[in-house]
């Protein structure tokens, strides 16, 4: 592309030394627009395609592991559609216009790219599951919720104003969670993940994949996706954020599956109705590819 | 891993041979007095102000009569938007200028697009989004000898959905500086620069709430959705022929850039590409015929898009033909 550039710009300028025709120039005018039209445009977005099977999710009696440090976390100026109410890391979260909607915190990340603590939670819906992220800095200043849908490919981030607190906070109480269905799942697109066995994987684009939950296979539904291979830190990773549903032991996850140079990582969610967290299961033989 | 930096081309290549490719045009009258430019006055714009298509001149128009004119926009792109899916969109836009005193043109414009989505995976699957808004303004100019003019001009774009008034009016603020070659060197060559300020609220005019990321680009890239932020756009015309006043053939070049500076809505999406900057480029040509008809025909190259938080991507071409007369000359 370059190289046809500097040929337009060649041309032009040989036009340029001669004495002018309108021909000419209307020549230069031409190849400049063919080679423009090969200027760079951002990747597409993922048709809506979703996957309609109800997911039943079974009433549960939360005990998330003793690891997790209970905060509390409160938005005082936030965009409209946006709150947080978080006390021993449960309470309430509005997102996107949705809630408020019962949501409890179940793992803190550090972030040092973004100079700040990360605490996942999940929020429930009715038919969805809404994943988020608070940004805590250490100063105890909430600055932004980042979160997701699993019945819409859409990721979003607020800038808000707000509160971390950290110490002398009560352990956090089991968390109630009463039976409730996952429908629709949206199928993101633009990736494809696969490992030899025994390892089990098998991820593509708009389609449910495969991917081994607690020890058995279990059937993934990557609903949205965050490129992180610049950005974010050193060495960059593309994340797919997923369902993980075995419907024999009716077990339901949020999972993110990591694509790295390292191969490919299962970390960060947490499985219902057991409230363990995924434990960094890794696909060191997997292959992956990103599209977008 | 792709890098943008590394599949975009460098824009000044395609900028100077624009630029010089018009100038060169501008050789193409063979009459010892260099033709003047726009005797008769410029036509009007997209946005009703005289100029080019999307740039505004500072030229006055000293109170010559009522200019309109028609310009109709289509593109038409495959894995735009949405992966696989078929976008066409098309523009109509009627716009009209006076000048009621000397060193003052007031205009005004209405809009209306439509957007179709053809779905890849089914002829019969599409999603039509529809909009429109009529801009009015004005623009104060004045000849600073024979080489320069230069003005300002001020406008609001009103949503035809009077339910999303008055959050969703949207206003801009610009100057404007004009070169004219023609009388000091015989050249007959004009140039033109914008610079200004877009309060772009666009974004208000829907609640996206509830819509996938899909769904909101669809709606976005029908309506023109766009940020607040700078905008600056440069402008080359050349007189490429001209026969006896009957025929004269204009080519004539557009450069814009643009920075928002708030993402749509306060709201970051979390998908890359994050850049806040935004480039095209017009080429195309202007024929006057006879007295009073002007015929345009230009395409828009996009150069950069802004990412996923700050407005929906530019199409990588976009056709627009103009018809211009002048009312009661």
């Amino acid at each position: 592309m370059v190289s046809a550039v500097k040929e337009a710009d060649r041309l032009g300028s040989r036009l340029l030394a001669g004495r002018g025709g309108a021909a000419r120039g209307f020549l230069a005018v031409g190849i400049s627009a063919l080679a423009g039209l090969f200027g760079c445009e951002r990747a597409p977005l993922c048709p809506d395609v979703f996957f309609d099977t109800p997911i039943p999710v079974p009433a549960v009696n939360l005990t998330l592991p003793p690891t997790t440090f209970p905060i509390n976390a409160v938005t005082t100026s936030a965009p409209a559609g946006v709150a947080v109410t978080i006390a021993s890391n449960q309470g309430t979260i509005v997102f996107d216009g949705r809630g408020p909607l019962q949501a409890f915190i179940y793992e803190r990340i550090p972030f040092p790219a973004a100079d700040s603590t990360l605490y996942a939670g999940l929020g429930i819906a009715d038919g969805a599951w809404i994943p988020f992220y608070l940004y805590c800095s250490s100063d105890g200043r909430l600055t932004q919720v980042a979160g997701e849908m699993t019945d819409r490919d859409l990721g979003l981030q607020y800038a808000v104003e707000g509160t971390c607190t950290y110490d002398n906070v009560a352990p956090m109480a089991p968390v109630v969670i009463p039976a409730h269905t996952l429908k629709p799942v949206a199928l993101t697109c633009g990736f494809g993940a696969t490992a030899p066995a025994p390892e089990q994987l098998d991820l593509s684009s708009g389609v449910p994949g495969m991917i081994t939950l607690a020890g058995d296979p279990a059937v993934v539904l990557p609903f949205h996706t965050i490129d992180c291979r610049t950005g974010c830190g050193s060495p960059g990773w593309y994340e797919v954020h997923s369902i993980v549903w075995d419907q024999s032991r009716s077990m339901v996850a949020f999972a993110v599956i990591y694509l790295q140079e390292a191969g490919v990582e299962f970390d960060d969610g947490v499985i219902l109705p057991s409230g363990d967290l995924l434990n960094g299961d890794q696909f060191p033989n997997a292959t992956w590819n990103v599209t977008r | 891993m792709r890098s943008v930096s590394r599949w975009c081309f460098r824009n000044d290549y395609l900028v100077s041979a624009v630029i010089g490719a018009t100038i060169l045009a501008g050789g193409g009258s063979d009459g010892r007095a260099a033709p003047t430019l726009a005797p008769e006055g410029a036509p009007p714009s997209l946005s009703g102000a005289t100029g080019l298509v999307r740039v505004s001149t500072a030229e006055p128009d000293d109170g010559r009569g009522l200019q309109f004119a028609v310009f109709a926009e289509l593109s038409r792109s495959t894995s735009f938007l949405v992966f696989g899916d078929t976008d066409t969109r098309a523009v109509l836009h009627l716009s009209v200028a006076m000048a009621p005193i000397k060193n003052l043109e007031i205009f005004a414009a209405l809009w209306g697009s439509t957007n179709e989505e053809q779905d890849a995976s089914s002829r019969e699957s599409t999603e039509r989004a529809s909009s429109g808004a009529v801009l009015v303004g004005a623009k104060p100019t004045w000849r600073l000898g024979t080489l320069l003019a230069a003005g300002g001009e001020g406008g609001v774009e009103l949503p035809s959905r009077v339910s999303s008034l008055p959050a969703g009016a949207s206003a801009w603020l610009k100057g404007l500086c004009s070169l004219d070659l023609s009388d000091r060197f015989r050249v007959p060559v004009q140039a033109h620069l914008n610079v200004g300020y877009y309060f772009d609220n666009s974004w208000n005019r829907y609640d996206f709430n509830g819509l996938s990321a899909a769904a909101r680009e669809i709606v976005m890239f029908a309506d023109g959705v766009a940020g607040s932020g700078f905008r600056a756009a440069v402008g080359i015309e050349a007189v490429a022929y001209e026969r006896s006043g009957r025929v004269k053939i204009t080519p004539f070049g557009e450069y814009h850039f643009a920075v928002v500076l708030f993402p749509l809505g306060g709201v970051y999406v979390d998908q890359s590409p994050s850049n806040p900057y935004q480039q095209w480029l017009t080429v195309g040509t202007r024929a006057r015929l006879g007295q009073r008809l002007t015929l345009s025909a230009s395409v828009d190259v996009a150069l950069q898009s802004v990412g996923f938080s700050y407005g929906p991507p530019l199409p990588p071409f976009n056709i627009v033909a103009g018809v211009s007369l002048p009312i009661g000359w």
